[in-house]
């Protein structure tokens, strides 16, 4: 069989309704799973710091504007990972798939930048207003330590995933322009 | 939103064998295709605003959907080598300029060891496409498009002489 015959023969299927098509965007993306994992990683981790703010960071110790503030910057982190979450879910289209690589390339590499900013910043303002105040017993500096090991590997973490997510797109549009 | 929606459905559906080519030439499995369906159609509902009428909606989905599917970063789905195991490449044969085949495994196969551009510009040629509109599409340049698209030809009948 000719490959354009086999070709078609492949690619005929079943014809979908209107209403099937409709049903099928209304149900959303569904090649998002890992961002969607990542921000409910970090909405896990957030609910379960607030649970142990009390208690192990001395939070009765502390003024109620540091615990609004740590609040916040917990509200902040994780509305940074929705708004990835929306850059990663549009294209922005160019006249062209070339085109449309560029500003999507534009798009990753600032995203990147300001979630690793973001990210350090908001991580180092955290860990001194989580340590403000706190009555130091050794449980209390291995807890600490834990975390802010964790946040230290977290960003170069971060910054490779995007890095990935960038060369791919890097990599795509060479082979469309070099030959 | 409600009208808008209505007018994209209704060229959807239309062109969903746009959306259904695109992912066979980038996905193995029908469960893979069903996923990349389902997001090239996010994508081009999220970009639809942005179509403008003196292009054919076709065309403007091509280009909405190959650049899902470049970008889409799926992992390579392991099915693909264990069932090369069970092809038989003996089907087989190509003696004429044009890539010849006899099973949809091997033509699958065949996509699979391309890479993503690679399948975009096969895709396009397999659909009729002129080196001149799959350039403009992708944003390439004719001769860079004939170039690329001979080497794939070539590989291909390597591909299939060799298996």
């Amino acid at each position: 069989m000719d490959i354009h015959q086999l070709w078609k023969k492949e690619t005929d299927g079943e014809h979908k309704s209107r209403e099937n098509i409709r049903k099928q965007l209304n149900a959303g993306a569904s090649g998002l799973g890992e961002a969607k994992l990542e921000i409910l990683a970090e909405l896990l981790f957030f609910v379960l710091f607030a649970s142990v703010f009390y208690k192990w960071f001395d939070g009765y110790n502390k003024p109620l504007w540091l615990s609004l503030s740590i609040l916040a910057l917990c509200i902040w982190m994780i509305v940074n990972h929705v708004l990835v979450y929306r850059t990663m879910s549009s294209l922005w289209c160019g006249d062209n798939v070339v085109e449309c690589l560029a500003q999507l390339r534009e798009q990753y590499e600032r995203q990147r930048n300001v979630t690793c900013i973001l990210h350090t910043a908001l991580y180092v303002a955290w860990l001194l207003l989580a340590s403000w105040g706190i009555n130091w017993t050794q449980d209390k500096v291995f807890i600490l330590a834990l975390f802010f090991l964790a946040g230290i590997l977290m960003i170069p973490v971060t910054q490779r995933r995007w890095n990935k997510r960038i060369q791919l797109v890097v990599n795509s549009e060479k082979m469309l322009t070099d030959f | 939103m409600d009208q808008l929606q209505e007018q994209f459905l209704k060229h959807v559906e239309q062109s969903q064998g746009v959306i259904r080519k695109v992912c066979a030439a980038y996905c193995y499995t029908p469960s893979d295709r069903e996923d990349m369906f389902q997001d090239i159609l996010v994508q081009a509902w999220k970009a639809f605003p942005q179509f403008r009428k003196e292009a054919a909606f076709s065309t403007w989905l091509y280009k909405i959907a190959i650049c899902t599917a470049i970008t889409a970063n799926r992992k390579a789905n392991p099915a693909s080598t264990m069932e090369r195991k069970h092809i038989d490449f003996s089907e087989l044969i190509d003696s004429n300029q044009e890539p010849k085949i006899v099973s949809r495994d091997i033509l699958r196969e065949s996509f699979q060891r391309l890479n993503p551009t690679e399948r975009a510009m096969l895709l396009l040629w397999l659909e009729g496409y002129s080196y001149a509109e799959t350039a403009e599409l992708l944003g390439s340049t004719p001769g860079a498009v004939g170039v690329r698209l001979n080497r794939i030809k070539e590989h291909l009948r390597k591909f299939f002489t060799l298996n």
